[in-house]
Parts: structure tokens; sequence; C-alpha cells
């Protein structure tokens, strides 16, 4: 029996042993938090009034290598850059907010780790999201809105064009900063349009102005080089369904009315059938988007469909004559796919006054520096002024695309959407992918849109 | 030649060798294919991001560059990612190792009233859907404000329901002879545990002490949601977190040389331990 | 032999028999707590509460926000619009399931399985595939979830084609490389390290690998003059390919099993059993494989449970595409929570899941045990 009390001595000894250990390592953690921020902010702070840190939730990625200190955007090389250099130049500002990163996610994880912050209860202070993910946050009641907000702020919202704006409205609230509009382009290979001879006079390439024209360039031009027409990311991003939705947005249809899903209509079977018919005669049903980009910038295809944000890299690495340009017309009416990048402002439950005006100057910040975003990244600006202004009209091809300003159009903003969206994404691309009748393909993702939105 | 089993009966040497070398050759063979996914990893990463860009078909390196490797050790915040993995998978690691194989003492070994009733319970929770349960955790965690802390990334991984099956498992095939031997001798219980049971079972602890440390480096989800703060990331999150949007067609050898990275440590873990799985020694008469 | 389910009261007779019972429960006790207590905190009291959520209709976003819904979320994931009930519907598979009562009265023949289990499993067969499957919704009629019985079906799917293969791999390379010196340490190496790869790398790898335009694959099979499989966007080759991944990055755990479970059987069998003439298919069949069906049944039911569980691959390399093909339970519920932020549904996805697996393992372990 002695032994026996001997072994359970052992035991609780062993436990303690290692409650003791863990705890050490936590302590050492915390302790090893640095207070500074971690957006690098630079030295020089004499602040006069006291700090207010703030939490920031963005994608993008982390690329605080090759920016830390940084605060002039112009040697930003990518999205991440950007972003980053621009807090960081808050940051080293004399404003008495520090802006904190929270894990800055990959685009994918994103929303799951921002959904289980709310069911937290400690969402971050700004947060960057989606516009077609702003009516599920809006209608629960979990953003604040920030219209007279960030007006106080200097933010002139009548600046903003009718995309944008229309992006963080809802049932009459703004409840974020538009950041960007963001949307479906043409990346054209303008030699190949030359040696078919569809080019004008000054050189441009002639788009198409309907369905048939379209399928007669693509002819001319797979005669006439032997390359791809069209190529897109034909399965694993749902690009198929955003060229169906500005197809059916062309033709004067909705995918919703606001309430429920409407994908079986006639404009929408039309766009089904084009789509079909460009997949199998003018392009490779098989590429993704690593591949259908592979072989744009290897000279194989003459068109491919992605967005605005490659127009940079594109610019760079095409060994051809490129150009950026807007989906064009091919039933008379103007869409093409768009989303938005917008800045947030979460409802906090214990609504700190200071944290909250901090998080409205930093709003305005990047209210003002929306320029320098569209400018290193390749986005559509949001704000009129900045469209019209030089330096924005400088960098490459934005003249080219200026159209899509006005012609991109958001998806319906309807709680839920996210799932609709997927739904019809899989059904289109069972069409041309699996061989899946059109017909049924439509119905199918109606009523799945619809299972979706009901839920 | 002297890993080869040598039979006493010398006539018999060349064709049972022979045989030997000629399954090992074909092992080999296979293993080397089995490689080649792998190979190809480390050559992307070998690669520059530019010019993988336009060939990512050639199994060597094209345009052969270590600024991938080089750019990840520089990156973010790397080093203190790899220390949280380690500090975070050893100590679950051993907490995992230690409680499981009590467990499994116990299962196994002693009769205690209750054991028919909890022994499956325990068992089903290795069928509970991770993803399931994983906000109700997250919540429990966040309530006790313990989220952003080591212990967050311990203690839900500690108690391994997978780890109290195996060792059951194979503790309770270790002959009783052995044990009971022992406690005639005086040892205690404990003492049987410590002295018996642990060094007798090293191939299945060694397996699941593998595991363990694997999986939980590898963890994604839960620290993705929990340790929301730079410094807390694991490598895993950490690497993660650099990537931008569609990396895969713009820095794919920069993605590939963060999975060599990240993959390196638990390689050379595996080739150290791994020969604890082959027991040199027999386990004496008698069977199960 | 101390038995799994040797559970000794130790009441029988009075003083130093009923003291040892005390001492022998409060060891067991003892050595079981420390995993227990938080095996308790952290594990169990999670589940009871996701059980729980999933009798309410619960948003992710807004937990305090439910309402009490009953069973209705079990009713959506099961039922549709205008069910009706014929003899043709899904009838191969039907028929192919009830086949299953064959095995089962064999089992029941020679004692594998007792009376009473069989007749229960075989009346479960029957009211599966010959009842249960024949409802489905009529011309009229959808399903509530159209993906729910999909996902399951795809589900089941890749445990029945994963299963054996990567059981049956895992014993073959263990076999292989069960034998001491360093080459052979380097060997199983090999063979191992793709377990060690995290599930992004992984998928990334093999996407790349698969791909007909950019992959190794594809240009293999052009150098046999062959033309490429897209293997990720094909209806019927997405799923082989997401075995084929999967057992190449799993198949390493089931041969660190085999491998530690071949060390439990006495070598001086084997050498009696080649003094006595045995040769090494006989030794092989009468040593060998029964003295490794302990582990066999330890890797066979964890890999089940590894199958149903399914998700991260499968979700990245082709989202559940091309047409659902590949859509399996975890990556429903997983939307279901996350993205369609239905985390009561979603929790009830689970239960049912969780029951699938429990049941599966009761049946293997019944089967196991009645052989003793």
């Amino acid at each position: 029996m002695i032994k026996k009390r001997n072994g359970v001595a052992k035991l609780a000894a062993v436990a303690a042993a290692s409650a003791l250990v863990l705890t050490a390592c936590a302590t050492t953690a915390e302790e090893s938090t640095p207070s500074e921020s971690s957006g690098g902010s630079s030295g020089g702070d004499s602040t006069t009034q006291e700090e207010v840190t703030i939490s920031l939730a963005r994608f993008f990625g982390d690329c605080d290598d090759t920016t830390e200190g940084v605060t002039d955007v112009n040697q930003a090389t990518s999205e991440c850059e950007v972003i980053q250099i621009l807090t960081n130049a808050f940051n080293a500002e004399d404003n008495g907010v520090t802006v904190e990163k929270l894990g800055g996610q990959a685009w994918g994880d994103y929303y799951t780790q921002l959904g289980t912050t709310f069911s937290g209860g400690t969402p971050p202070d700004v947060a960057v999201m989606h516009q077609h993910r702003l009516p599920d946050y809006v209608t629960r009641g979990l953003l604040t809105p920030v219209g007279d907000l960030l007006t106080a702020e200097g933010v002139d919202f009548n600046d903003y064009t009718a995309p944008a704006l229309g992006a963080v409205t809802y049932e009459g609230d703004y409840y974020g900063v538009p950041f960007d509009i963001h949307a479906s382009l043409w990346h054209v290979n303008v030699d190949l349009y030359e040696a078919a001879g569809l080019t004008d006079s000054s050189g441009m390439p002639i788009m198409p102005t309907s369905a048939a024209d379209l399928i007669s360039q693509c002819n001319a031009i797979e005669n006439a080089t032997g390359k791809q027409y069209f190529a897109h990311d034909w399965f694993e991003y749902g690009v198929g369904a955003r060229l169906f939705l500005g197809l059916v947005w062309q033709q004067g249809g909705e995918l919703s009315d606001g309430v429920t899903a409407t994908a079986d209509t006639p404009e929408g079977a039309e766009a089904l059938r084009l789509l079909n018919e460009i997949a199998t005669e003018c392009s490779n049903p098989e590429q993704g988007y690593t591949d259908s980009q592979a072989s744009f910038l290897n000279g194989d295809v003459a068109v491919l469909h992605n967005g605005t944000w490659v127009v940079d890299q594109y610019n760079r690495d095409a060994p051809f004559t490129y150009m950026a340009t807007d989906v064009p017309s091919v039933y008379g009416g103007n869409g093409a796919w768009g989303d938005s990048h917008m800045w947030v402002m979460p409802a906090q439950a214990d609504a700190d006054p200071a944290k909250q005006a901090a998080a409205l100057k930093f709003m305005a910040y990047l209210y003002e520096h929306v320029g320098d975003w569209a400018v290193g990244t390749g986005h559509i600006a949001p704000r009129t002024s900045v469209i019209e202004s030089a330096s924005y009209n400088e960098a490459p091809q934005r003249g080219n695309y200026s159209g899509t300003a006005s012609k991109a159009r958001m998806v319906p903003a309807v709680p839920g959407w996210a799932g609709a969206w997927d739904a019809l994404a899989e059904e289109l691309n069972a069409t041309w992918v699996a061989g899946k009748s059109q017909s049924q393909a439509l119905k199918d993702a109606e009523a799945r849109m619809n299972e979706a939105l009901a839920n | 030649m002297s890993s080869l089993e040598i039979q006493s009966n010398s006539r018999r040497i060349r064709p049972k060798q022979l045989r030997s070398i000629i399954f090992l050759s074909f092992l080999s063979f296979a293993a080397a294919v089995w490689m080649i996914p792998l190979i190809w990893m480390f050559s992307l990463s070998l690669s520059s991001n530019e010019a993988l860009k336009s060939d990512t078909t050639s199994i060597l390196p094209v345009d052969l560059t270590f600024e991938n490797l080089l750019g990840v050790l520089e990156g973010g915040q790397t080093g203190q990612w790899l220390f949280n993995s380690v500090v975070v998978t050893g100590l679950t690691t051993l907490g995992t190792l230690l409680f499981a194989a009590m467990a499994g003492f116990a299962f196994a070994r002693i009769p205690f009233a209750g054991k028919k009733v909890v022994y499956p319970l325990v068992l089903a929770g290795l069928m509970v859907p991770r993803e399931a349960m994983f906000v109700p955790l997250f919540l429990m965690f966040a309530e006790a404000e313990l989220h952003n802390t080591y212990e967050a990334l311990i203690l839900p991984r500690v108690a391994l329901p997978l780890g109290v099956f195996i060792m059951t498992q194979f503790m309770a095939a270790i002959p009783s002879e052995i044990e009971e031997a022992a406690r005639v001798d005086g040892a205690s219980r404990w003492g049987v545990f410590w002295r018996i049971m642990l060094p007798m079972s090293a191939p299945a602890l060694t397996a699941l002490g593998i595991f363990t440390y694997i999986l939980t480096w590898n963890d994604f989800l839960w620290p993705l949601v929990s340790a929301t703060q730079r410094e807390m990331f694991t490598i895993t999150t950490g690497l993660a977190s650099l990537q931008g949007n569609f990396a895969q067609a713009t820095e794919l050898g920069s993605l590939m040389a963060r999975g060599v990275f990240a993959s390196l440590p638990l390689i050379v873990l595996f080739l150290i331990f791994q020969k604890h799985l082959v027991r040199g020694i027999s386990l004496g008469s008698g069977n199960k | 032999m101390a038995s799994l389910y040797n559970v000794s009261k130790g009441r029988k007779g009075g003083g130093l028999a009923s003291r040892e019972a005390r001492s022998s429960n409060l060891a067991g006790w003892g050595f079981l707590a420390p995993f227990l207590a938080i095996y308790a905190a952290l594990l169990v009291y999670p589940i009871f509460q996701a059980i729980s959520m999933g009798f309410y209709d619960l948003d992710l976003l807004v937990i305090s926000d439910r309402t009490w819904i009953g069973f209705d979320n079990y009713v959506r994931m099961f039922w549709g619009t205008e069910m009706a009930w014929t003899l043709e519907n899904m009838a191969d598979w039907r028929i192919a399931g009830l086949f299953l009562l064959i095995p089962i009265g064999l089992a029941i023949k020679s004692k594998k399985l007792g009376f009473v289990e069989g007749l229960v499993l075989a009346v479960l067969v029957v009211s599966i595939f010959g009842v249960a499957m024949g409802f489905a919704p009529s011309a009229d009629g959808r399903w509530f979830d159209s993906q729910f019985w999909l996902s399951f079906g795809n589900t089941v799917l890749f445990v029945l084609l994963s299963t054996p293969l990567i059981v049956g791999f895992g014993l073959l390379l263990a076999l292989a490389l069960n034998r001491p010196g360093k080459w052979t340490g380097v060997l199983r190496t090999l063979f191992f390290a793709p377990f060690v790869l995290s599930v992004s790398v992984l998928t990334l790898i093999w996407a790349f690998m698969l791909n007909p335009q950019l992959g190794l694959v594809g240009t293999l099979f052009e150098s046999l003059g062959l033309e490429p499989i897209s293997w990720l966007t094909s209806p019927i080759w997405a799923m082989p390919a997401v075995v084929i991944a999967t057992l190449w990055w799993t198949v390493g755990f089931n041969i660190v099993l085999f491998l530690a479970g071949l060390q439990d059987i006495d070598k001086s069998l084997y050498e009696a059993a080649e003094i006595d003439g045995a040769g090494r298919w006989g030794r092989f069949r009468f040593i060998t494989i029964p003295g490794l069906s302990r582990t066999t049944l330890l890797v066979t039911v964890l890999q089940v449970i590894a199958s149903f569980q399914i998700f991260g691959q499968v979700y990245i390399m082709t989202r559940g595409g091309p047409n659902g093909a590949t859509r399996v339970s975890i990556q429903h519920i997983y939307e279901s929570g996350f993205r369609d932020l239905e985390l009561g549904y979603a929790s009830a996805m689970s239960v049912f899941l969780f029951l699938v697996m429990v049941f599966f393992s009761v049946v293997q372990f019944r089967m196991v045990r009645s052989r003793d």
C-alpha cells in the first residue's frame, strides 16, 4: 500500500511539473509580445496625446520583411506591399493612433477567421471586406454605420462612383469606406489580333460587338495564327460564372430580384449557350487559373478573361503587345462582374469612444489614399476625382479600361449570396466540364441558389 | 552485408543474399519513384518564380536560385514562428505520450470498475469531426481569455483519443507474464508502468510520438483562429500568412520553398527516431 | 492474459480481495485521470455543446441569437418535398447493397458474428437498402438539402475505395520494410516522408502534377503517346486522383503502425515454424496474419474513421467538383457552418456523421471480438 501511494505521488508530481512548465512557457510568450505595433512603425513619435492602438484585420498577405520601415508607397510592387506601406506611413504620422495588424491571412481563410472573431465577441476595430459579404454582416447588425461619422472626418461620399458607393450602401446607410472596384477585364494579345487583321488604324484591337461577331473573330484568329482565341479559368474560382453574370446583365437580365434567384431565364440560357460555344470552339475548358494565365503569357492565347489585379503584372511580363480592356458588350447592354474591397468598422459590444475615433481616423486616411492603391495594384479607383486625375491615368493601361469603372456591377446584395454563387458556379462548370445539360444545369442552379438564400 | 541474416547453413548463403539484394534494389527503385513528387517540390523551390511562370514541367530546377529558400529564412518572423512550433509541438507530444501511455496502461492492464463504460467513450472521441466542435471549443477559450497563448495551442491536443487507442492496443499485446513476475517481485503499479511497460512499448510510443508531432506541427485551422497575433503564429499559419492572392500563379517557387522549410524538421526527426520502430529484441515466449 | 474487456469486480471475497479491488480501481482511475480530465473538459464538453447546437437554428456570427427548432435540422438533412417511394429508385445500388446479406449470413454461420448481432445487422441492411433508399423526391419535389445525400454518398465511396488500398499498401510496405539495417531505415523514411507535408503543400504538389498542361503526369502521358487526362476536371477521374494523393500522403501512418505490430510477433514462433518445415507463405499465413490481427483492426478502424472525415485535400484540390463529384460530407458541413453561417445545421450533420462512424466501428470491433 505504501508503494501504491508512492506511485500516486509520482503521478501528482509529474502533473504539477507539466503544469508549471506550461505556465512558464506561456508567460515567456506573453512577455515576448512586442509592445509596439506589428506594422513596423518607425520611431520618432513624441506623442503628446495618449496613443490608442486599434486592431486591423485584412487579407492581401504578409510582407513585413520587404516593407519594414518603408513609408514611401511608390516602392510597392504588390497588393500586400501597398497596404502595408500605407499602414506604416499612417503609424509614422503623429496622430495618436497605432494600427496593429492581426494575422494577415491569405484570401481563402479570411472569413473563417473573421467569423470566429465575431462569434467570440472580439471583432477587430477595422476590417476589410468584399462587397458580396457585406449583406451577411450588415443584416445581423454587426457593422457600424459610418456615413455621418466619416463625413465629419472629411470623407466626401459624393466623390465616389456609383458602383463603389452602391457597394457600401445598405438600406440607405453607408457601412464602409470603398477602397477599390475590382472587375473582370479582357486582357488582349494585340499581336494576334493584328495577325488576323482585326486591329483598327491606330493599332487597337477591335472588340466584338455581338455574339456572332465574337465567334467569327475566334475563327479568324485561330485560322490566321493557329492559336487559341479565348482562355480563362473554367473551373477553379468561378470565373466562368462571372462572365455568365456579365452576359446576363448585358441582355438586361438579372440573377436576383433581391430576394430570390433567377438563373433559369431566357437571358441565362443564351449566356450559357454562348459560353459553351466559346468553351468548345474557341477555348480549352480543362484550363484553370494558373494554366490559362500561363498560356496567355506564353503568347498562345489571344484573349484572357481575368481581372484588374493582374494588369501591372501582365504589363511587365507579357512578351507581346498587351492591352487591358473592358469586357466587350456583345448583347447591346453593359455589364461586367465587379466586386469591391471596402473597410468596415465592426460594432463592438463595449464601444470604446477613443478606439472608435481612432478607427475612423484610419478609415479616413485610407479614403485619401485610394489613388495609391489603384495605381499600385491595377484595381479601379472608387473615387471620380482620382479616376480623372493625371497620376491615375498615367499608370499603365488605365485609360484602356476606364469604361469598366461605370460598367462594372456588383453582385446582388443579398445575404447568403456566397453559397448561392458557389452553387451557380458549380452548375455552370458542370455544363462545359462534365457535359451536363444546359437547361438542367440552369434549373438546378436556380433551385440550389434559392436553397442557399432561403436559409 | 552485415545487416542481412546469415544462415547457419553456409550452403544457403548465396541464394538468400541474392534474393535480398534483388528485393532491396526493387524496393529502392519503388522508393525513388515514390519520391518523385517530393523531388519535384524541392526542385521547384530552387527555381526562380519568374521562370516558373512559363514552365513547371521540368523535374530539374529551371533557373537555379536559392532566393526562395533564403526568402523564407528572412521572411516575416520565421524564427519566432519556428520557435512557437517547436515549443507547442514538443510539449504537446510529450504530454500526449505520457497521458496516452498512462491511460493505455490503465485500460489494458488494470481491472477497474467502469472501464467498460469509459473506454468506448474515449474511442468515440476519435469519431468526432473536428470541424464540428471547433466553434464551441473556440468560444470556451475566448471566454477564458486564453487565446494567443501556448496553452490554447497545447491543451486541446494533449488529450488524444487516438493515442489512447494505440497505446491500449499495443500494451494489451505485451505478454502479462513479465508484468506478473515484476509484481511478484514487489514492484508497484507505477514501477511496472515506468520500468517495464513503457520500454516494452517503445515501437508504439515512437509511432505515436511521431504522429502527434507531425499532426500538431501541421495543425492549421485551430492555430488560425486561436493565435491571431503575429508573434503567436506557428510555422504553418505563419508561412500561410505570407501568401498573397493567387500565389501559386505568381510565386510558385517561394510557396514550395516554404513547404520544404516547414517539412524538413519533421523528416529529420523521423529519420532519427524511426529505428525505434523496429525492435531488435524479442518479446520473449508467449503470445497474446 | 490481460484481455481488453477484463473487468474484475473483485468483490467476491472479503478483506484482501476487496482491498485489492479498491486499489485496482484507484490505480486505474489514477492512471486515467490526467487524460480524462482534459478529455472531459476540452473534448466531451464541446461535443455535447455541438450536439445541443444541432437542435437550434443557430447563426455563426451571432451565437447568442438562437431559436429552438427541435429536429427540424435533421428533417432538412434527410428529407425533401413531394417525397415518394419507388422500387426503381437507385435500384442498382440497392441490389448491390442487399448482397451484403450473404457475407452477413456466412459470418453468422462461421460464428464470426453472434446470431443476435447478425440479425440486427441483416435487418439494418434490409431497411436501408430495401426500404430507406427507395425514398426520393418525385418529379415536382426536391430534397431540402440537395447536397447532403450526394456528399454522404461520395464520402462512402471514398471510404470504400481508400480503405482497402491504404490499409493493404501499408501492410505490404511494412512487411517489406520490416528488417533492421541502415539502408532499410532510409527506405522507411522515404516511404513515410510524404506524411510530414502539410495539406496545403500536398495539394499544391499534386494539383500541379496532375495538371495536364503544367504537370509531370501530363508530360509522362505525352511521352507515352497518350492524351493527358485532366484529372481534376474529370467527373470520373477526380475521385481516384484524390484517393491516390491521399494514399501517397497517409500510407506512412499505416506502415508505421504495422511495423510496430510486427514487432510484437514472437520471433521464436517463426523459427519453430521453419524448423517444422513451413514455407514462407505458410509462415505468413499462420503466424504473421493472426499475429497482426490486433494491429490490423487498429489500422482498419482508424483508416475508416479517417476516410469518413476526409476534407482538407479534397476541398483544396477540387473544391468538391466537378459537378459535385468529389464533395464530401465534411466539406458540406464546413461550408454550411462557415460560409452559409448556419452553425446549428452544420452541427446536426456532424452528429449524423459521428453516429455513422460509431456504427461502423462497433461493427468492426464486434466482428473481431467474437472471433477471440
